[in-house]
């Protein structure tokens, strides 16, 4: 996978216009982006969908990419969320799953471990802020982010009142923050 | 303009970025974003610390058909090569397709690239319609971006180009995206957006929209 800088060298030829360089960007970051959008929407044919819109996007708002804002992979990965999150406004999350896959999601297996994160140095800074969570934390943390459910779906899930997973997402939040930012 | 308390800023921006904060909150803060330094600032540095998650879902290439779609909704291709396609003409590799360029050649887009204009919206926000120029012919071009921005049958999507005052200009009916569009380049001076409406057969009558406008996008670039 190519680094952050040469992916925004690319970016600023795709906002040129150059469709060679759009299609290696394309071909650099779209297997995650299709990897976080399948394991979102838990459909292929959607996931497909939403990746495809993903570029679609890109091309046409190339110029108005910052690298300074973001790097590329998390600039396309907002979009994707942000698609994911369209998409279940229109249809609900987990219709094809249905509550067994609810009920999966607050197994034991599904919450606790935490994704085993590469080895890059700001992962594994990310790995051990995590681990100084508290469980319910890190749980809202992982099913927010990582699965994609709403504070509805976590409270649910974790049979915890909803106002407690607001707190505990916020709180997580400002932690890891300060967690990653201070190494 | 800073209407937000620091507290509430942080607290709007976790929800965002860890995916809670959802509907019209979500769009309405999207909408902030570019306005609001502060504000983006803090998505900045909460997106990159939780990215590494991201990285920890693995990678899995999605297949071809998805760069296919991409092209198709860019307008890159058009549908007859995507059946000369499928065919398995094109399978022997770039020899083929090469092969393959040459005999559809008249079939596909024309040789000077358009370069996207403006991204028409429908009313919930979605993109469906990007209209695209040639700037060496003037030419306009206007490319559906999903499969359901077809027509119910007998009506057709007409451009529309929309002055700052006075009354939209008709910039033509829709049709495949590699046709240029009856209306030039020339014809967007001094519109400040552009509009599709759903007409009859053969476009507006009588030169001015009838049906409901379906999409719309602003311009504000050129």
């Amino acid at each position: 996978m190519a680094d952050d800088s040469e992916l925004a060298a690319l970016m600023a030829r795709v906002a040129l216009g150059d469709r060679r360089a759009f299609r290696a960007l394309f071909d650099a970051t779209a297997p995650r982006l299709f990897a976080l959008a399948l394991r979102q929407t838990r459909n292929r044919a959607v996931a497909e969908d939403i990746v495809q819109e993903v570029f679609v996007s890109a091309w046409q708002h190339a110029a108005s990419y910052r690298p300074e804002r973001a790097p590329v992979p998390v600039w396309l990965s907002r979009m994707v969320r942000n698609r994911v999150i369209d998409r279940w406004r229109a249809e609900p999350p987990l219709v094809a799953d249905g509550d067994a896959s609810l009920a999966g999601l607050a197994g034991r297996e599904a919450l606790e471990p935490l994704p085993s994160l590469a080895s890059r140095e700001e992962a594994g800074r990310l790995q051990d802020c995590l681990s100084r969570l508290s469980a319910g934390q890190r749980q809202s943390v992982v099913l927010a982010y990582f699965h994609g459910l709403s504070h509805q779906d976590i409270a649910r899930a974790l049979a915890t009142p909803l106002g407690t997973v607001k707190s505990w997402l916020r709180r997580a939040l400002d932690h890891l923050k300060d967690c990653v930012g201070e190494a | 303009m800073n209407y937000l308390t620091p507290q509430r800023r942080r607290a709007l921006a976790a929800r965002y970025v860890a995916g809670t904060l959802r509907g019209r909150a979500r769009r309405r803060f999207d909408a902030l974003l570019p306005a609001h330094p502060s504000l983006a600032a803090e998505v900045a540095v909460l997106e990159r610390t939780l990215h590494p998650l991201d990285a920890a879902q693995g990678a899995e290439a999605p297949p071809a058909r998805v760069w296919r779609g991409v092209e198709e909704r860019l307008g890159w291709r058009d549908k007859t090569a995507t059946l000369l396609g499928r065919w398995g003409f094109a399978a022997g590799g770039f020899a083929c397709a090469l092969m393959l360029m040459l005999l559809a050649s008249p079939l596909l887009a024309p040789e000077v690239v358009p370069t996207p204009l403006v991204v028409l919206e429908n009313a919930g926000g979605t993109p469906m319609l990007v209209v695209s120029h040639s700037a060496q012919t003037g030419k306009l071009y206007a490319g559906r971006l999903r499969r359901d921005a077809a027509t119910p049958g007998g009506r057709v999507l007409e451009l529309w180009a929309l002055p700052k005052s006075g009354a939209p200009r008709s910039l033509g009916v829709i049709g495949d995206a590699d046709q240029p569009l009856a209306g030039r380049e020339a014809e967007l001076a001094g519109a400040t957006g552009l509009a599709v409406s759903v007409e009859p057969e053969g476009g507006a009558p009588h030169g001015q929209p009838t049906g409901p406008i379906v999409y719309t996008g602003a311009l504000d670039h050129i």
